[in-house]
């Protein structure tokens, strides 16, 4: 019988997490080992987790020190003994079903996948307003058929487009383990970079539309905190990706989304770092796509590529110019 | 006390009955209960009910012995303490601004009951169409009219797409209205009577109900026994008005819809049951008095009854293999 390993890091979570652990402990399916992480809480996370263990035996709690969100999804990682792992944030919940549907399929398909991808509701919560989009729609994967055909990644057609998200997704854990994936430690945007080498790496993702994950955006601080001081980790994940692709067979294929993606994301957290280290991260930002040059893209694609004046214009302009010419546009293209 | 109680009758959806549970547990408005209604299921369906009700408090699950859809609901009537009543079917799910937007609507017209809008969503196709519960006359054109029910039955096909969910309703309007047990179109009596008993009607036209068509296994696509129900929930139909002293003014409307109704769901049923739904209209059309309608409203059906009244069976079958074809299915 499948087991699946389910990787819950914890920190500071103690508002939301016992309906987040409620969600797991009373999945339909049973066959679960439960890794929760404590990255260092210091509020009464720790209480809630072992009230936890003591309820329900699957539940296994590690406690580590404060060292971010990867290490701790790692850590969980490397505990994970269930022929399939899922991360799910600690102030999330998922639909009762999960993990039962996903065997279901499992069974019909009498076969491993390496990655099954579901789809998730993303809840914008304030002002007690709720709104929910999913995060994708199935017209967005080529030749598919059911929730039983087996994709690649060049059958996403946008494939560097709103999937990032670590949650939505169940990972054969020989899969992640042999291809020797894990988080990239001490960095946050670390979704970009595990998404890029999983579905680089994986050859058969299974797609269901149906919405099992609610991912909910709150407005106080979370895992991230104040992302000012931290907007650097974005150059080094995207030379992170940036290896990983060109590493692989799908370089050809990915060539102009990778570009695409690294102007949006470097332009985008350009306007998110603290004023006082705004000009040296543009000096970065620059290097990054002056490299670029050396890749002999074909102007007539490019040129259609969204957003490409901005790369066009960090390359021409210095971090003043670049600043007053963008700085209405791009906070409300996001 | 909660202010709502969301009732949902469940039988064999192991398939869905989690998207609709989690549909609930994110509404905007968490002033709710839910009680679910187990009518005998032989799937997994307790099972996902049992841990929803551990995951939240606020579901509740009762287990009764198969009654069909109405005598579920009407079981969780019984236990209902919610201020206001609203109906999901298991197989659905409703969007998070409903229930919120729905109380709004009441509350702002005290109005007996709100109605919204019904978005169809193709489970085989993944086409989503909107379907406008026969509003699309002016009168429904603006968002939250409110509508006295007596505007409203001027336009009657409002009151006679017949779906009791899509809805939200007083508790105490409700009353003594419940539905008509271990049959299929239950639903035709009861939102016949919750309109012509209501004085005040809110109508939100956003719709916040997402009704699931195209279901391999759902009651309504079994083409047997059940459909024969037609014939009794369209004469209650006109039961209904009669009570309600709305019968003259509306009959040769109701005439029509009964006599298009029933060739309607016999050509959509498996042959068997549609020869003996045609014995049936034979029986009650054959020597039909029509001379208290008014001719000119229900001449056209009664000419295409004319027509089959003189079939024989092979003839009919014919026919109805010739309708179908033709794509020609308006309550299917």
């Amino acid at each position: 019988m499948v087991k699946i390993s389910v990787v819950i890091p914890i920190y500071n979570s103690e508002e939301y997490l016992r309906k987040c652990l409620d969600s797991i402990i009373y999945q339909t399916y049973e066959n679960l080992e439960i890794i929760c992480v404590n990255d260092g809480s210091t509020d009464g996370s720790a209480e809630i987790l072992k009230e936890y263990e003591n309820k329900d035996k699957r539940i296994k709690v590690y406690t580590k020190e404060n060292t971010g969100l990867s290490d701790t999804r790692n850590h969980g990682l490397d505990k994970a003994e269930g022929d399939y792992v899922s991360f799910i944030d600690s102030d999330d919940w998922v639909s009762l079903t999960l993990f039962d549907d996903f065997v279901k399929i499992l069974n019909q398909l009498n076969q491993n996948i390496d990655i099954y991808n579901f789809n998730a509701y993303a809840i914008k919560e304030n002002e007690n307003k709720i709104f929910t989009d999913v995060f994708f729609n199935i017209r967005d994967i080529r030749n598919h058929e059911s929730v039983y055909t087996i994709h690649t990644l060049k059958d996403f057609k946008r494939p560097f487009s709103g999937n990032f998200g670590v949650y939505n997704k169940i990972y054969g854990t020989d899969f992640l383990k042999s291809n020797n994936i894990w988080f990239p430690s001490r960095l946050i945007f670390e979704d970009q970079a595990f998404y890029t080498e999983c579905f680089i790496k994986a050859k058969s993702i299974i797609v269901n539309d149906k919405p099992y994950y609610a991912y909910i955006k709150r407005t106080k601080a979370n895992i991230m905190g104040n992302l000012s001081n931290k907007t650097f980790d974005i150059l080094k994940i995207i030379d992170i990706i940036d290896k990983t692709i060109k590493g692989s067979e799908y370089y050809e294929y990915l060539k102009y989304a990778l570009l695409q993606h690294k102007y949006t994301n470097l332009s985008y957290f350009f306007f998110e770092t603290a004023d006082e280290k705004k000009d040296e991260f543009y000096g970065e930002m620059k290097k990054v796509l002056l490299e670029t040059k050396n890749e002999n893209f074909d102007e007539n694609i490019a040129s259609k590529l969204r957003g490409y004046p901005i790369y066009k214009d960090v390359l021409a302009l210095n971090g003043n110019e670049f600043f007053e010419k963008y700085k209405d546009k791009i906070i409300k293209e996001r | 006390m909660p202010k709502i109680s969301v009732i949902i009758p469940v039988y064999n959806t192991e398939q869905y009955l989690s998207f609709c549970l989690d549909s609930i547990l994110l509404q905007s408005f968490k002033d709710f209960e839910v009680i679910c209604v187990n009518d005998g299921s032989t799937d997994k369906s307790e099972k996902i009910l049992e841990n929803y009700s551990k995951f939240d408090g606020r579901i509740k699950y009762i287990n009764t012995s198969h009654k069909g859809a109405g005598g579920a609901r009407n079981e969780g009537l019984k236990v209902a303490c919610g201020e206001f009543i609203t109906f999901v079917d298991s197989d659905d799910t409703i969007s998070p601004l409903m229930l919120e937007n729905l109380y709004n609507d009441i509350l702002k017209s005290n109005a007996d009951f709100a109605f919204c809008n019904v978005l169809c969503s193709n489970e085989k196709t993944g086409e989503n169409k909107i379907w406008n519960l026969g509003t699309d006359n002016q009168n429904f054109q603006n968002a939250l009219r409110i509508c006295a029910a007596k505007v409203l039955i001027k336009d009657i096909y409002a009151c006679i797409s017949n779906i009791v969910c899509a809805k939200l309703y007083k508790k105490e309007f409700l009353d003594n209205i419940i539905f008509d047990e271990n049959t299929v179109f239950e639903d035709i009596p009861y939102t016949t009577e919750i309109y012509l008993k209501a004085n005040i009607i809110a109508y939100d036209k956003n719709p916040y109900y997402i009704y699931r068509t195209g279901r391999e296994n759902s009651v309504m696509n079994q083409k047997n026994e059940g459909y024969k129900n037609i014939f009794k929930m369209r004469e209650k139909q006109e039961e209904i008005f009669k009570k309600y002293g709305k019968y003259e003014e509306f009959k040769e409307v109701l005439l029509v819809i009964k006599m298009e109704d029933f060739l309607t769901r016999t050509i959509s049923a498996n042959i068997e049951t549609s020869l003996e739904m045609f014995e049936i209209i034979k029986e009650k059309f054959n020597n039909f008095n029509y001379s208290e309608f008014d001719n000119k409203k229900i001449e056209k059906i009664k000419n295409v009854y004319a027509k089959i009244l003189k079939m024989n069976n092979e003839e009919f079958i014919q026919y109805t293999k010739r309708i179908k074809a033709a794509g020609v299915n308006k309550n299917g």
